[in-house]
């Protein structure tokens, strides 16, 4: 099965909702061969100084390869900065990390792995660990990273004329996610995130401060929301817990402050309404190819 | 927040009529912006090119400063004609290699300075259409042989034109029975077919159609629906694959994404190869059907637009034009070997080409028509025949005229500026009557294209004008007109805000810029956003719609208390094309069509029942409506004679209404009464004739070496 989804991957067919073009660089073509060995590589604990830690330990496939916890812990118990993202469909990523400094996955999939308070080994001893040079490393693990897809949700299914795909209550959530939610305003297309920094005011906890800039102002990327019933805690420092706080926030305009995004502003949302919103939400989860 | 903080910078540093900071040393930065001022507002080339001279020479260590200038200052000389822009541009690829955006757009300079356009002098220009169906053509194509060309009716209806006969006829007319409208269309390889758009607004929502007729079906024949999906609200075919299986489109859906896409002809599937979120793109599918070329903005809307080739399997994309011109409008040649393209990198719009192999450039582009104009590429033939468009020019003036004590025009119209005619719109007295406030566009954008917006604040008893550039502000025939708060001190405006549009005040003491309020459901250039204030200043009344997209037909009439900043929606439901707050901001007089004509209705501004005040055979316009300071007359603009708008009063009272013995050809907007109530100031809106031309024995042969 996995290799007919390999197969999938390769020949261009992708899960209902996704693009059928993904940006792949020419000097890194996704092959199967190549696909198969980041996939070993992104569950090798080798790649981290003590052996404890594989890409997988934050980036568990079973959670649509995020982590549960609210901050990422690395090697010895050290804990990171942010909450460990999904790893959904970033093959059509435009820039990653939650302050999107990194402009391609080849560049990315290293970054942790020298991360002092993630993986501590530099890249040069973790490509020796299994055997490779450094870009080879870094061209298996982002064609791996590449195949993670996730499409063919009950959403995908419903705006692709199977109109019993999504309930009433979803359908009604579907409503607010565009309208009154105003959510498309930053989580649209295929991935339901325009891949753009924005304030929403979550870092904004100090007085007059905040407690991460991100990429500057308080601004993050717009994580896709694909999969998002199984990737709390939510927020890049996962201090939201659940959906429903998520909805809360949004619902009463994010942590209003000096660089807050126009595009958030209080919603003011029933109880049914914030039900609807959740409900449909969870309707983002589908197939996963992994 | 950044937008307005640039607005603000924007305003801090650009040197306007008396404003701020004039004895402050100027940044590098604000000496740049002044020099641009003087290049783009003014006019003042030569006194532009002493201010770009005098930043190279200051600019020290700041090498990407002084590239931009030298740029800068070598489109001047360009512009002047004089032989010094190459000399600049050479320096600019000879010295400043390190700095690459103003090194490539010296070398794109160059390339057209040395090269100048081939065959220039065998190629043929002609004129095949003008008038109706010509301006009905924005949306239309040439057949593969030239002969025909659709165009869209007035009146809702997709004709085709034959250019060897001289005659039109209608290929399919709306029979929904509400509101359908025809979009793009697309004939076949062997141009027996066509496949069109079509939107109907329906009661449950809005549903998109892809369409396909054979070109010899009479009107009354039924259309095949090809596609029809609940999530397409819009759907453009631009190409058909050469074995006719496939349609090439843009489909637009429900979230505001725009994919580029292939619906099976056989059974309607699609095949979404790309998703544009928000950007429109216009594409083209190579003769092979293998390669589509689109545009797309490379990054955010002030971005200049680039040209990609995507591999129709999906397998691949290369960007084949960068900026940091603006590139667009991309159609291949019938061999494939190139793709036309226009581009703005000379500073004027002209005809290019780059030369393609495998989906990749395959060498820099070529000039194929220096200044072709802003003009909409239509199609290309099997022989290569260009077919493009030429839009009417689009010309808004501002009027005022003297009325009596009746309210009846006792002069003819007069502008009420003679600056940068036909670039002015939205006019609006301030509250004592002492000034005039309008909208101009300035700079490369003036007479509809992108440019930059400026409020022009003029002193009624001098004629004194001063100008703010408001960068992120509406302009033009469809702006709403700015208002004054009620001391006369600040403005707000309308303007960009992320992807929709919000209140923007502008003090004019410090020119500082703030964002008020973004609500949703507001356009920066539309019907949607018209707005009054209140007379105490606390409240904004205005019209934004409750769909979510396009078309926008339902609208509601929300007031907006700014110290609370609460939303309450007034009424609900109704095409509201025109809102005015009385004077003593007791009623809100409003405008919408009806089944049987224009409602002009007025209801409590606090809320409640409406009341209709007039119905106007004919049908009321944009932001067409006013109220006269005794509150006795509601201003209205109806169709005249001849293509004309005329403007009327109507007793608020009931009664009928009287000619003010104004019209204007043309369409009348933003009509204000003085507080004094003897004079009166309108924008005036026409658009030139629309013209389809052809271009031939422009392409170079396949081969010929460059």
């Amino acid at each position: 099965m996995k290799l007919l989804l390999l197969l999938l991957i390769v020949s261009g067919s992708v899960p209902l909702g996704l693009d059928l073009y993904m940006p792949v660089p020419e000097d890194n073509p996704m092959t199967v061969e190549k696909i198969g060995l980041g996939r070993r590589l992104f569950n090798d604990r080798r790649l981290s100084r003590d052996g404890s830690i594989a890409c997988a330990s934050c980036h568990d496939p079973e959670r649509a390869f995020s982590d549960g916890r609210a901050i990422a812990v690395g090697v010895f118990g050290r804990k990171g900065r942010r909450n460990a993202p999904a790893l959904i469909n970033r093959g059509w990523g435009r820039s990653f990390f939650w302050d999107g400094r990194v402009p391609t996955l080849e560049e990315q999939v290293l970054k942790p792995i020298e991360d002092p308070n993630e993986m501590d080994l530099p890249v040069a001893d973790a490509a020796s660990r299994v055997g490779l040079l450094v870009e080879d490393l870094s061209r298996a693990l982002a064609s791996y990273v590449r195949s993670i897809m996730s499409g063919n949700s009950p959403y995908d299914r419903f705006v692709n004329g199977e109109r019993t795909a999504l309930s009433a209550e979803q359908q009604a959530g579907l409503q607010i996610f565009r309208g009154k939610g105003n959510c498309t305003a930053c989580h649209v297309g295929p991935n339901f995130s325009d891949e753009r920094l924005h304030n929403t005011g979550v870092a904004w906890q100090v007085p007059g401060d905040f407690a991460d800039q991100g990429a500057g102002n308080g601004t993050f990327k717009t994580p896709t929301l694909r999969e998002v019933a199984r990737t709390a805690p939510y927020m890049h420092d996962g201090s939201l817990a659940t959906l429903h706080d998520v909805v809360d926030f949004y619902d009463r305009g994010g942590n209003r402050n000096p660089f807050l995004d126009p595009e958030l502003r209080p919603i003011g949302l029933t109880a049914q309404e914030k039900q609807a919103l959740q409900s449909f939400l969870r309707s983002l989860s589908g197939t996963t190819l992994k | 927040m950044k937008r307005t903080f640039a607005i603000v910078m924007t305003l801090l540093t650009v040197t306007t009529g008396g404003l701020l900071l004039a004895q402050a040393p100027r940044s590098a930065e604000a000496q740049f912006k002044a020099a641009q001022q003087k290049e783009e507002v003014e006019g003042d080339l030569k006194g532009a090119i002493e201010e770009y001279r005098k930043i190279v020479a200051g600019a020290g260590t700041n090498r990407p400063l002084a590239a931009r200038a030298l740029v800068r200052m070598a489109e001047c000389h360009q512009k002047l004609g004089d032989a010094d822009a190459q000399k600049i541009y050479e320096r600019v690829v000879r010295d400043y290699a390190d700095q690459k955006e103003a090194a490539a757009d010296a070398r794109a300079r160059l390339a057209t300075l040395q090269s100048p356009a081939p065959a220039q002098a065998s190629q043929t220009v002609r004129l095949v259409l003008t008038g109706q169906d010509a301006f009905g053509s924005v949306r239309g194509s040439p057949s593969p042989d030239g002969r025909y060309l659709t165009f869209l009716q007035i009146g809702g209806a997709l004709a085709v034109r034959d250019l060897k006969e001289g005659t039109s006829r209608v290929l399919a007319k709306d029979d929904s029975g509400s509101f359908g409208q025809f979009d793009y269309s697309a004939f076949s390889a062997d141009g027996r077919q066509v496949a069109y758009g079509w939107t109907l607004r329906a009661e449950n929502g809005i549903r998109s159609e892809l369409r396909i007729l054979a070109l010899s079906s009479g009107e009354s024949a039924q259309p095949r629906i090809v596609h029809r999906n609940d999530e397409t609200i819009r759907i453009r075919p631009f190409a058909w694959t050469p074995d006719a299986k496939q349609v090439l489109v843009l489909r637009s859906l429900k979230d505001g994404t725009n994919q580029i896409a292939m619906v099976s002809v056989q059974d309607g599937s699609v095949r979404v190869l790309k998703s544009l979120t928000w950007n429109y793109a216009t594409m083209s599918l190579s003769p092979d059907g293998r390669y589509i070329a689109y545009d797309a903005l490379s990054g955010d809307n002030t971005s200049p637009s680039e040209i990609f080739v995507l591999a129709a399997d999906g397998s691949r994309e290369t960007m084949v034009v960068q900026g940091p011109a603006g590139n667009g409008s991309p159609l291949w040649s019938p061999d494939g070997s190139r793709i036309l393209f226009l581009s703005d990198r000379t500073g004027n719009m002209s005809l290019w080409a780059v030369p393609i192999e495998q989906g990749k450039p395959n060498g820099p582009a070529e000039l194929m028509k220096a200044d072709i104009g802003r003009v909409r590429l239509q199609g290309i033939t099997r022989g290569g025949t260009l077919y493009y468009l030429v839009s009417g020019v689009f010309r808004t003036n501002v009027y005022t005229a003297e009325l009596d004590a009746a309210m009846k025009a006792t002069k003819a119209p007069v502008l009420a500026t003679e600056r940068f005619i036909n670039s002015n719109s939205a006019p609006t007295w301030s509250p004592d009557g002492q000034y005039l406030a309008y909208l101009s566009s300035r700079g490369r954008g003036a007479g509809g294209a992108a440019g930059s917006t400026v409020l022009v604040i003029r002193t009624v008893t001098t004629g004194e004008e001063r100008d703010l550039p408001l960068p992120q502000a509406a302009v033009g025939n469809l702006a709403p007109s700015p208002r004054w708060f009620p001391n006369g001190r600040s403005l707000l405006v309308v303007g960009v805000v992320g992807k929709g549009a919000g209140y923007y005040r502008v003090d004019l003491a410090s020119g500082h810029v703030e964002l008020l309020h973004a609500p949703k459901g507001i356009s920066e250039n539309g019907g949607l956003g018209i707005f009054s204030i209140s007379p105490d200043g606390k409240s904004v009344f205005y019209i934004a719609s409750i769909d979510d997209h396009p078309p926008w037909v339902e609208k509601k009439l929300v007031r907006f208390d700014i110290d609370s900043r609460h939303e309450t929606v007034l009424k609900s439901g109704g095409a509201f094309m025109s809102l005015a707050l009385s004077p003593d901001g007791t009623q809100l007089a409003s405008a919408r069509p009806g089944r049987e004509g224009g409602l002009i209705e007025v209801m409590p501004a606090a809320g409640g029942e409406t009341r209709q005040v007039f119905l106007a055979t004919g049908g009321v316009g944009l932001n067409t409506l006013a109220w006269s300071p005794d509150q006795r007359y509601l201003v209205f603009v109806r169709p005249g004679e001849n293509a004309s708008n005329v403007l009327w009063r109507v007793p608020v009272a009931g009664g009928e209404p009287e000619p003010m013995g104004i019209s204007m050809t043309g369409q009348l907007k933003s009509p204000h009464v003085h507080p004094d109530g003897r004079r009166m100031t309108f924008g005036s809106f026409e658009i030139g004739a629309s013209e389809v031309w052809t271009l031939e024995n422009f392409l170079p042969a396949r081969n010929a070496t460059r």
